[in-house]
């Protein structure tokens, strides 16, 4: 699947790419405005990830108001440094599909590019699944073996996160913020991120899924074993 | 006390001192000239009725009333100087006593030495006097009452200028971006004062937007670098070459990134308010959003076994919906994170006054009220947070003009907003 990277920082590109072709994306990157009108105009992109901000004339969001008019299927994401709600507005209402601000996870964008490309090609009704469990993101439900599992809806943002992000290392802070979002400094939200993921790993198993979590020691976790 | 209040009471004081002193010197002085004159009268009557007694013999009455002066005649061998007295004499007309003066001399009137006494009524001048004290008491008291509300009333038209430039300097807000202009005024000193102020403040807010700027240029820039440090972080995190000592120090730097990312954050934010950059109001139920924030920490409380009561009544105010989010989110998340580990308990009131939580916590290390403070923690062994969170919520509760107070009492935080309807 090919993406359009538009980023005029070079170094968080390259960590991007480096993130995503692991991933099995095929990843073009530009730098600025009329770089990345000529790509989108030549080919096609199964998403397009622009920043807002943008060296010369135009900006991400002129180049998300031209590509919605000439490749209107394409996928947009849009990043900034900004995070002003007004921006994330502005690009939501100019048909971006998500808006990401500035610094973000890997493992965030990651997902993110997949909801928003699972939404393009398959209208939403798809099934995410990982050997035995089936996840149905939309109607935010999980089956293993046929069996439904009731999980509370930080354990289905948890377990939807690990399986979106699976074989990657991902840090307590990192899921913490999943969870409480700005408010995981605290001291305690380790303990609440754990005893969460104590507790799906429970109701996974009860019926009869495999533990798939890996713990890293000190670091976080890692979603998917080896057998 | 005002200055005009001071003057005026001095003021007021010297009156009362100098009105009666004025008064008593007027009496002194107006009473021994009234008595000259009469002492002089009596000496020519005395001098009169010695000559006339002298060629015509003295009265058949010793005792004899004569143009309404009463003269005694005493055979007496005694030769006083001359006497002047105060006395009284009885009027039988009017049937009162009436003051008068009494004159005493000896005379030698045929061979015979006499005492002689003349009293004289002098109502008529002790009514003068009367009248002469009153009229001008009353003048001097119109003129020093007059000069005391001529001058408040000139004090209060002098200092005008110096109450409207204080007016301006109290209505002042760095944040507004203006800087203070206060006018140019007659009196020299006021507009030497004015325009010190007028320059002090232009610096002051110069500095003041610079520094505001460089804070928000700064935040802003660093969000790049940010991005970068933790995104390469979690792209080494996943490099299964590394060994997990390597590992485990990347993920201290991309915990860090993280930290700072969240500060950087919050300080924007900060900048964001105080730059007015949240303009659009909308009308909000403050019920509502509660409703909504409380679900969305319904876990976190579950986890905590927070007892939580609330009191909501629905209140319709015009804010930023982004501004309204920040301030309960907050402060809901406050009342949570810093109450008791576990079993604590939270009360949510919500008025069309007032928004109070109370919450359980431990005592706070420093004063309530500095909490409000940018980087100020309440118990600093307890988080890693920044201590932005009341930071934020006092610029909100400051750009929409909403109070806020916060008080502890033992293990009890309160915090109260006040004027929270907004128009």
């Amino acid at each position: 699947m090919k993406l359009l990277l538009i980023e005029d920082e070079h170094d968080l590109a390259t960590a991007i790419q480096g993130y995503l072709v692991q991933e099995g994306y095929l990843i073009e990157h530009v730098t600025d405005y009329a770089q990345a009108m000529t790509k989108a105009d030549l080919y096609e992109y199964a998403c397009i990830i622009a920043d807002i901000t943008l060296p010369g004339k135009g900006t991400g969001l002129d180049i998300l108001q031209h590509i919605k008019q000439s490749k209107p299927e394409a996928a947009f994401i849009l990043i900034s440094a900004k995070g002003a709600l007004d921006d994330r507005l502005a690009g939501l209402n100019l048909g971006a599909d998500d808006y990401l601000a500035k610094p973000f996870h890997l493992a965030e964008l990651s997902a993110r590019l997949k909801a928003v490309i699972r939404r393009r090609l398959f209208s939403g009704n798809t099934v995410l699944t990982y050997h035995e469990i089936q996840i149905f993101p939309d109607e935010k439900r999980v089956m293993v073996h046929e069996t439904a599992v009731q999980l509370t809806r930080s354990e289905f943002d948890l377990l939807l996160y690990f399986v979106t992000n699976k074989g990657r290392v991902l840090t307590k802070e990192q899921l913490a913020e999943l969870l409480t979002g700005d408010d995981a400094d605290q001291a305690d939200s380790h303990d609440f991120v754990y005893s969460h993921i104590k507790n799906m790993r429970k109701k996974l198993t009860a019926v009869g899924a495999i533990d798939y979590l890996v713990s890293v020691y000190g670091i976080g976790y890692k979603f998917g074993r080896t057998i | 006390m005002k200055l005009l209040q001071y003057t005026a009471r001095y003021f007021g004081w010297f009156i009362l001192l100098a009105l009666p002193v004025t008064i008593g010197i007027l009496f002194l002085t107006t009473r021994f000239i009234i008595n000259q004159e009469q002492n002089e009268l009596l000496e020519d009557n005395g001098i009169a009725l010695t000559r006339q007694w002298n060629t015509n013999g003295l009265p058949a009455d010793r005792v004899l009333l004569l143009a309404n002066d009463l003269i005694e005649v005493k055979e007496s061998a005694l030769v006083p100087e001359k006497i002047f007295l105060d006395t009284t004499f009885w009027n039988a007309d009017e049937n009162e006593y009436e003051p008068a003066r009494k004159y005493i001399f000896s005379t030698h009137i045929g061979q015979k030495d006499y005492l002689v006494s003349i009293t004289h009524s002098v109502l008529d001048q002790e009514e003068l006097l009367f009248t002469v004290l009153v009229s001008v008491a009353l003048l001097i008291a119109v003129l020093l009452i007059g000069v005391w509300w001529f001058s408040r009333f000139a004090a209060r038209r002098l200092w005008h200028p110096f109450y409207a430039s204080l007016f301006e300097i109290a209505h002042f807000k760095f944040s507004d971006k203006s800087s203070l202009t206060l006018p140019e005024t007659t009196v020299e000193e006021f507009s030497a004062l004015n325009r010190a102020v007028n320059t002090m403040t232009k610096r002051i807010v110069d500095d003041y937007i610079a520094l505001r700027d460089f804070t928000g240029n700064a935040a802003h820039e660093l969000q790049n670098p940010l991005a970068i440090i933790q995104n390469k972080a979690e792209l080494l995190l996943q490099n299964d070459q590394l060994d997990s000592k390597t590992l485990g120090e990347i993920a201290d730097i991309h915990r860090s990134a993280i930290r700072l990312g969240r500060l950087n954050k919050a300080l924007l934010f900060l900048h964001r308010i105080e730059n007015g950059q949240f303009p659009v109001a909308e009308p909000i139920d403050l019920k509502k959003t509660m409703l909504e924030k409380m679900e969305q920490w319904q876990e976190r409380m579950v986890a905590k076994n927070i007892a939580i009561t609330t009191d909501l009544q629905s209140v319709v105010t015009n804010m930023n919906p982004e501004l309204v989010d920040a301030l309960i989110g907050n402060l809901l998340a406050n009342a949570i994170k810093y109450n008791h580990p576990q079993n604590g308990w939270m009360h949510i009131g919500l008025s069309q006054e007032q928004l109070i939580f109370r919450n359980s916590g431990a005592p706070l290390s420093s004063p309530a009220a500095t909490m409000f403070q940018r980087f100020k923690k309440g118990n600093p062994a307890q988080s890693n947070s920044p201590g932005l969170g009341l930071a934020i919520v006092k610029e909100i509760c400051q750009f929409y003009g909403c109070s806020i107070i916060y008080t502890v009492d033992g293990e009890v935080h309160e915090v109260t907003l006040g004027n929270i309807q907004i128009h």
